[in-house]
């Protein structure tokens, strides 16, 4: 049958075409109207520079006062990782504080770098290269600076965070460095690995967080970057975790809240941004970086959607609003419950009806095991209704033989790094599961809150 | 030797074209490129690169200067990253003289002396 | 060396499992297929007994497949169903004669009732007259919407309990993507459903949800069956086009992207601020429409009056034609 036929509202999506929008030559900017436009921004939006920097800082600003989330004098930790959209975040503050601006910024703001060297399996003298450049990056913006190694997430202690300015030489930890490096050489795909920094990262985070007092963090993520991770998400099965991964406000961890303010902002008007300002940045490889063009999912995702925006300028804009409608499914039955052991989302692999997941158990069991996974009435064992308990949490499927269950329960997701994983992941096992721990301690105490005495 | 005509050549083709006027009426042209948010990894990690085009016929264009720096320039990995057909990979933003090349007609833009051009990648790892 | 069939029957693997990369034997391969399929009818309860179900036929791989292992499974574990093929002729010369020539064979083969519905018949064109009349830039949209209202209406017309599609895997996981694409939540929330009903129309259900595009091919070609496989001759979505190189790229790097989707898919939840469109009834024909007057009437009415464009594009634009219709 021709599959083409659901496209009912397909033109809407008319390619812009190849040819250059001449109205845009010699263009003045659209707002104050009396300046040379320097930079398209949106939909044939031409701003000048000023007009720029104002566009930038006003969507900043909004977005983190809309939410009403951000209290006066509330610490807050600021995620650095040296890329143009961090540079930027770090100059809003910066600015934003200052006595002479009007409504300024009355939060604190603590930065925090998180060195990724030993998962990136970049040598000490390339870290140590890439710690000085962000010395000087970070010298002048007048706020704490704190440095701690993505290797500290196999132990986590206090004094792992470390206070950039006062530090010369790093201190690194060859042992655990070995472990990271070991579990990360472990995974099979860049796709994996990729997934699972992500997840140490926002864990030691988290945990810095703690250490330090905040109770917000701030990422630099753009309208751009968060409209890739949607698809790139849905892509790897994490599509139940979006309002969390994607949306503005990741709940996972009660205690903190990590928001992503720069939302509202794409990557291009970022990029812009650092330029006129003539901001500092460090460029980190990724592991995407090192090898071929499309290397991972997430890349291949990437490349897809930024090519298609060049064709159909809505692109981004159309990904991101839809994420912004979807919420956590309250139909879950794990939902405010349970959560995955490596990522703290909230579960989403149960035996019900329609669903993938039990499709997947169905095939590789009988493609493994043959006829002996199937009773008499051709069903498999797991699908039979006597024994399916609607509120069923099914254990991860990476059960190794030699060494038992490792990570129960996780998510879907998280179960397909796993299944990659030889056996070097459950050097993390120790960590994660006292962050996880932790973290449902937080939950407990937020629900009997109004019942504990001081 | 066929003369360029008046319509745009494609971009290789103007190279060599172009570049193999002999007794030229056109001089050496010098620009000045910077690379930024990673796209320096498919130059050899040069963050800037001073370039001089050789005289030419017909004007050298950000078209015909990416064909002359698909031949020249790139090292190690640069090509299938950065070049995508005779344009730069979408993600890599060209700002010539602090302008968005989209308010310059973009790989029609003519190079003047010393012009000043940026190649910026919002691609994660460059 | 040969690689013995990984679910132990002893036998030599001829084929790898596109799903699961497992080597398994011819007969071991239809098994597992025929099996799975099997069980996803039973975890979703998509048939009752002694219903009458109708298998859109379009004489293409996938419902060709899906008219064999419905009738091998209903006689292996006696499901009780009765089977009839629905056709529908769109009037496109040479692509529609021989896929309906396959289909003809279908019914021999597999020994089933045929019914052909033409849109012809039923809305008084072709598509052959229709892109003759508009051109070839909204075809599509005009043949997608015609097409569903016409097997909604042959099934109504053979009064079955239920309708099934050859929509697989592939299928829904582009959709997944191209509803995220076009920002499409009302359609996103449904498309991943295994089951579609609604109020006035016979349910549908897709039998093939979890198997795979290359599976079906797999299965077609080593059981011989003959299908009909030629693109149709009037030019396919643009857009669409770009989301299946996509969703192949994806799955040459990761096999089992196919089926994450599938689960991101059926993750997804609205929020309750959002607003949906309602789903009524069309003042015209009856059938369900989110609005007054549903598409294919809208469509219908344009080309009667050779006014193409009305019923494409925004439904405010097609009120004002009307309305400015009305007043002349």
């Amino acid at each position: 049958m021709c599959s083409v036929s659901d496209d009912l509202d397909c033109l809407s999506l008319t390619s812009s075409g190849s040819g250059t929008d001449k109205s845009l030559f010699h263009a003045t900017c659209k707002k104050c109207r009396s300046e040379p436009a320097k930079v398209v921004v949106q939909l044939k939006e031409a701003f000048c520079k000023n007009c720029l920097l104002l566009y930038v800082n006003h969507r900043f600003r909004a977005c983190l006062g809309k939410s009403k989330l951000i209290k006066p004098k509330e610490k807050i930790l600021v995620a650095v990782s040296g890329s143009l959209a961090s540079a930027t975040l770090v100059d809003l503050i910066h600015c934003g504080l200052q006595d002479t601006t009007p409504k300024r910024l009355m939060f604190s703001p603590i930065i925090v770098f998180i060195d990724d060297g030993a998962a990136l399996g970049l040598s000490n003298e390339q870290r140590l290269k890439i710690f000085q450049e962000m010395r000087i990056m970070l010298k002048n913006c007048g706020l704490s600076t704190f440095y701690v190694p993505l290797e500290s997430v196999i132990n986590f202690e206090h004094n792992d965070l470390k206070e950039i300015q006062s530090e010369t030489t790093l201190s690194i930890n060859e042992c655990s460095v070995s472990k990271v490096r070991k579990i990360f050489e472990d995974l099979k795909s860049v796709t994996s690995k990729e997934d699972l920094l992500i997840k140490l990262r926002n864990n030691l985070l988290i945990q810095s967080a703690l250490t330090l007092n905040c109770s917000k963090i701030l990422t630099a993520e753009t309208g751009t970057d968060l409209a890739v991770k949607l698809m790139s998400n849905i892509v790897i099965g994490r599509g139940a975790h979006l309002p969390l991964d994607v949306g503005f406000c990741d709940t996972r961890c009660t205690s903190v809240l990590l928001l992503r303010p720069l939302q509202d902002v794409s990557k291009k008007a970022v990029a812009f941004y650092v330029l006129m300002k003539g901001l500092k940045t460090v460029f980190i490889p990724a592991f995407s970086s090192i090898e071929r063009k499309n290397c991972s999912l997430q890349k291949l995702t990437e490349n897809f959607l930024v090519g298609l925006h060049c064709e159909f300028p809505s692109t981004m804009s159309t990904i991101f609003r839809t994420g912004e409608k979807l919420s956590l499914n309250p139909l879950s039955p794990n939902f405010g419950t349970s959560s995955c052991e490596l990522c703290q989302g909230p579960l989403d692999i149960y035996a019900t009806e329609s669903s993938a997941y039990l499709a997947t158990q169905i095939s590789s069991a009988v493609s493994k095991y043959g006829k002996a996974a199937i009773n008499s009435d051709g069903i498999h064992v797991m699908n039979h209704s006597s024994e399916r308990a609607k509120n069923r949490i099914l254990s991860s499927s990476c059960k190794n033989e030699a060494n038992g269950t490792f990570f129960n329960p996780v998510c879907y997701g998280c179960q397909l790094i796993l299944a990659e994983s030889n056996n070097q992941i459950h050097l993390l096992q120790n960590s994660l599961r006292k962050h996880h721990n932790q973290i449902l301690r937080d939950k407990m105490k937020e629900e009997i809150a109004d019942f504990l005495i001081e | 030797m066929a003369s360029c005509t008046s319509s745009i050549p494609s971009g290789e083709r103007e190279v060599s074209e172009c570049s193999s006027a002999t007794g030229g009426a056109g001089k050496e042209l010098k620009v000045n490129i910077e690379f930024m948010g990673g796209a320096e990894m498919m130059f050899d990690n040069q963050k800037k690169l001073n370039v001089t085009l050789p005289p030419a016929e017909c004007k050298w264009t950000i078209r015909s200067l990416l064909a002359y720096m698909k031949v020249h320039c790139a090292k190690g990995g640069g090509l299938e990253r950065f070049f995508t057909g005779d344009s730069v990979t979408p993600g890599i933003l060209c700002v010539i003289n602090d302008q968005d090349w989209e308010l310059l007609d973009t790989l029609n833009y003519e190079l003047e002396p010393n012009d000043n051009i940026i190649f910026i990648s919002t691609l994660h790892g460059g | 060396m040969p690689v013995l069939c990984s679910a132990n029957c002893g036998s030599n693997a001829v084929l790898k499992r596109p799903k699961t990369g497992d080597a398994l034997c011819k007969e071991c391969f239809f098994w597992a297929f025929e099996t799975e399929v099997h069980n996803t009818i039973i975890s979703n309860k998509l048939f009752q007994r002694n219903s009458l179900v109708a298998i859109a036929a379009s004489g293409g791989k996938d419902s060709t497949v899906l008219a064999y292992v419905l009738k091998l499974l209903n006689e292996k574990y006696d499901y009780g169903l009765r089977f009839v093929l629905l056709s529908i002729d769109e009037g496109i010369t040479g692509y529609r004669d021989d896929s309906l020539e396959t289909v003809k064979k279908n019914q021999e083969d597999y020994e089933m009732p045929l019914k052909i519905l033409s849109y012809e018949e039923l809305y008084g064109w072709t598509m052959d007259q229709i892109v003759a009349q508009i051109g070839r830039k909204n075809n599509c949209t005009f043949c997608g919407v015609f097409r569903r209202q016409a097997l909604d209406r042959g099934a109504a017309l053979l009064r079955v309990d239920c309708l099934v599609t050859g929509h697989n895997a592939d299928d829904i996981a582009e959709t997944v993507l191209m509803n995220i694409l076009r920002g499409d939540i009302a359609r996103l929330q449904r498309c991943t459903a295994i089951t579609t009903t609604s109020e006035g129309t016979i349910p549908r259900c897709k039998p093939l949800k979890y198997t795979y595009e290359r599976e079906i091919v797999m299965y077609a070609y080593f059981k011989k069956l003959v299908y009909f496989s030629t693109e149709c001759t009037f030019a396919p979505n643009a857009y669409r086009g770009y989301a299946r190189v996509f969703l192949k790229d994806l799955e040459r790097m990761r096999p089992t992207a196919i089926i994450d989707i599938l689960h991101s898919g059926e993750q997804l939840s609205v929020k309750d601020s959002v607003k949906m469109p309602e789903r009524g009834k069309c003042t015209r024909c009856g059938f369900v429409s989110s609005q007054e007057i549903c598409k294919a009437c809208s469509l219908l009415e344009g080309l009667n009056r050779g006014l193409p464009k009305l019923g494409i594009g925004k439904k405010s634009h097609a009120d004002r034609i009307r309305k400015a219709l009305a007043e002349f």
